[in-house]
């Protein structure tokens, strides 16, 4: 099921939130939540929810043994055992096809495909267990005696799909005891809305110039036709993604959870490392604390590590090449940053380091969307007027004046404006009782209108899942 | 990061949560109990009907998907929601120029494009 359509929010959360609120102890809470988080799941994959209980219970199995054999080599067997079966799982659904096809097309062998389809949010749970069992081991997180508990965990519905990545460590307590006040409830509706509208409104209307633009034939494109193209895909992505995770974030509060922020106002970055401490941090956190520093961080062997990392981040979004490229151009920007680019950087106006970052996020977007290096390759030549490609068309320039309101509204949501917007009326709110009511009639005004777009975009619109589901 | 404002009044954030909480309840109901319309004249089109279920379309996620499908065909108010739509979708859509060329664009990348088909005159 997906947070974006209307079966999610007329029936799925009514219900939810229904049974929740009835449910007298959090045990039973924990029962409703579990058990609507599973129908969630089963609704887009019912195939796959028995892979999702295999690897949740493969890490609980894992865990007890951890805490059982405590300061022995049996815990550090079963921490491994554990991480590999769980990786053996994600390297079968996601990676073997491509590992086969890759090998079948070098050594022109004949290894069988599986074509076993993917199934949805594999790689987020997957880390997710994983940072339980490796918390257990290093004796920051407590074993979870409970299976209904620790599936609680890696399932739910809020963040089950596409994130954030919850370490196990920031969320054990609030499975065992946490309270809704008012206040947050309210807080997780505005932010809730507010995803809601990004991927609505905004994520599914870039979408469609990305659709209309570079998702067919690119012979016709001129230069800005390409640039047009690519910068509604960095849209629609920014959107789509941070969208999902306000939502997530929303829907936490409204149960009671706080999850960690996962964006950062990312294509304001000042640098390509800043703009990774800003982009979908929950997985840059992971792989910080469960790759790059266990591998010896910058101690020792600093660029084989850094390599590695970008390595496996471009592999985590998919089984394709593209997605490798993508990763190791992070990691070639990095090292420059890191050999002499951050000082020079940090010298130069803002607007111009603004302007590097924001220039190679969006080129790091090319390969990033096509799969095909044929279509990729295609695609720079375009954007960079190789071959005597027009600077413009009378089509392109055209699609681009009729779309200039939504570009610069994508513009201003991108930036930290509404943010500046809110800080003002609460500093207003705080001259006398009057304004504070007015700020917060306000608030509820505008999630009313937001619900009436979202609602109205959603009817209009056919199926649109998030991207980064097929991760 | 961005900061977490929440409502200044407790009564202000109940009638928030209330707001959300309620629309969705009332309307989910409407749109259990409603009888479903067939046919979309704005749209000239048949609605999606009620899939009927298989164990087959369970297992292999269609039933689900039809579902969605025949519930945002079928949404109370359904056209009144499109036409907001509408306007959203001309919002980001107008013209930031006083230009009145007209240019006609099939790039052949949608199925929905205008694919040349002759009018006749009846």
């Amino acid at each position: 099921m997906v947070f974006s359509s209307l079966t999610f929010i007329y029936i799925f959360l009514p219900i939810c939130f229904i049974l929740y609120y009835s449910a007298s102890s959090i045990k039973m809470k924990n029962i409703v939540l579990l058990s609507m988080s599973l129908f969630f799941y089963a609704w887009g994959e019912p195939r796959w929810i028995v892979v999702l209980l295999l690897s949740s219970y493969v890490e609980y199995l894992g865990g007890l043994r951890i805490d059982k054999y405590k300061g022995t080599w049996k815990a550090k067997a079963s921490l491994i055992a554990s991480v590999v079966i769980s990786l053996s799982i994600l390297v079968i659904f996601k990676y073997f096809d491509f590992f086969a096809s890759t090998v079948n097309s070098v050594f022109k062998t004949d290894i069988g495909l599986l074509r076993l389809g993917l199934p949805i949010g594999i790689s987020f749970y997957t880390f997710q267990t994983i940072t339980y069992s490796v918390d257990v081991y290093r004796g920051r997180a407590k074993v979870q005696k409970s299976f209904a508990d620790l599936l609680l965990y890696t399932c739910m519905f809020p963040q089950l799909i596409a994130g954030p990545i919850v370490r196990y460590v920031d969320i054990d307590e609030q499975i065992r005891d946490r309270k809704v006040n008012i206040k947050d409830a309210s807080y997780g509706v505005t932010r809730f809305l507010i995803g809601l509208s990004k991927k609505a409104l905004l994520a599914n209307f870039a979408g469609q110039i990305v659709k209309e633009l570079i998702a067919g034939d690119l012979n016709k494109l001129s230069v800005l036709g390409a640039w047009i193209g690519i910068i509604g895909y960095s849209f629609q992505i920014y959107f789509d993604f941070s969208g999902y995770s306000d939502m997530a974030i929303g829907l936490g509060h409204m149960f009671g959870f706080k999850y960690v922020e996962n964006f950062n106002y990312p294509y304001i970055s000042k640098s390509i490392s800043e703009f990774w401490k800003r982009w979908h941090i929950s997985l840059t956190t992971f792989f910080r604390e469960y790759v790059y520093i266990p591998l010896g961080g910058n101690r020792k062997n600093h660029a084989l590590n850094l390599l590695i990392v970008w390595f496996l981040t471009g592999m985590w979004h998919g089984a394709s090449w593209n997605f490798i490229i993508w990763g190791l151009y992070y990691f070639v920007f990095i090292m420059l940053e890191n050999l002499f680019l951050r000082k020079l950087l940090n010298k130069i106006p803002r607007v111009f380091s603004r302007l590097y970052t924001l220039l190679v996020v969006i080129v790091g977007w090319v390969f990033f969307y096509f799969e095909d290096i044929g279509k990729l390759k295609q695609m720079l030549s375009i954007m960079f007027g190789f071959g005597g490609i027009p600077f413009s068309n009378v089509t392109d320039f055209a699609y681009f004046s009729n779309r200039l309101f939504f570009f610069i509204i994508a513009i201003i949501a991108c930036t930290p404006v509404a943010r500046y917007v809110k800080e003002l009326l609460y500093k207003f709110s705080e001259k006398s009782l009057r304004c504070e009511s007015l700020v917060d009639i306000t608030n509820i005004i505008f999630n009313l209108i937001l619900l009436i777009l979202c609602t109205s975009a959603l009817v209009g619109s056919s199926y649109n899942p998030f991207l980064y589901f097929r991760f | 990061m961005e900061k977490e404002y929440r409502m200044n009044f407790n009564i202000f954030a109940r009638i928030s949560v209330a707001l959300f909480v309620m629309p969705i309840i009332i309307i989910g109901a409407i749109s259990a109990f409603d009888k479903d319309q067939t046919v979309s004249k704005d749209e000239n089109r048949t609605l999606k009907q009620k899939p009927e279920f298989s164990v087959i379309s369970l297992v292999s996620g269609d039933l689900t998907k039809d579902f969605d499908e025949y519930y945002a065909d079928t949404f109370p108010n359904r056209s009144g929601f499109m036409k907001i739509n509408k306007k959203i979708n001309a919002f980001f859509s107008q013209r930031a120029t006083g230009s009145d060329n007209i240019v006609i664009i099939n790039r052949d990348n949608d199925e929905n494009d205008f694919k040349g088909e002759a009018l006749t005159e009846k």
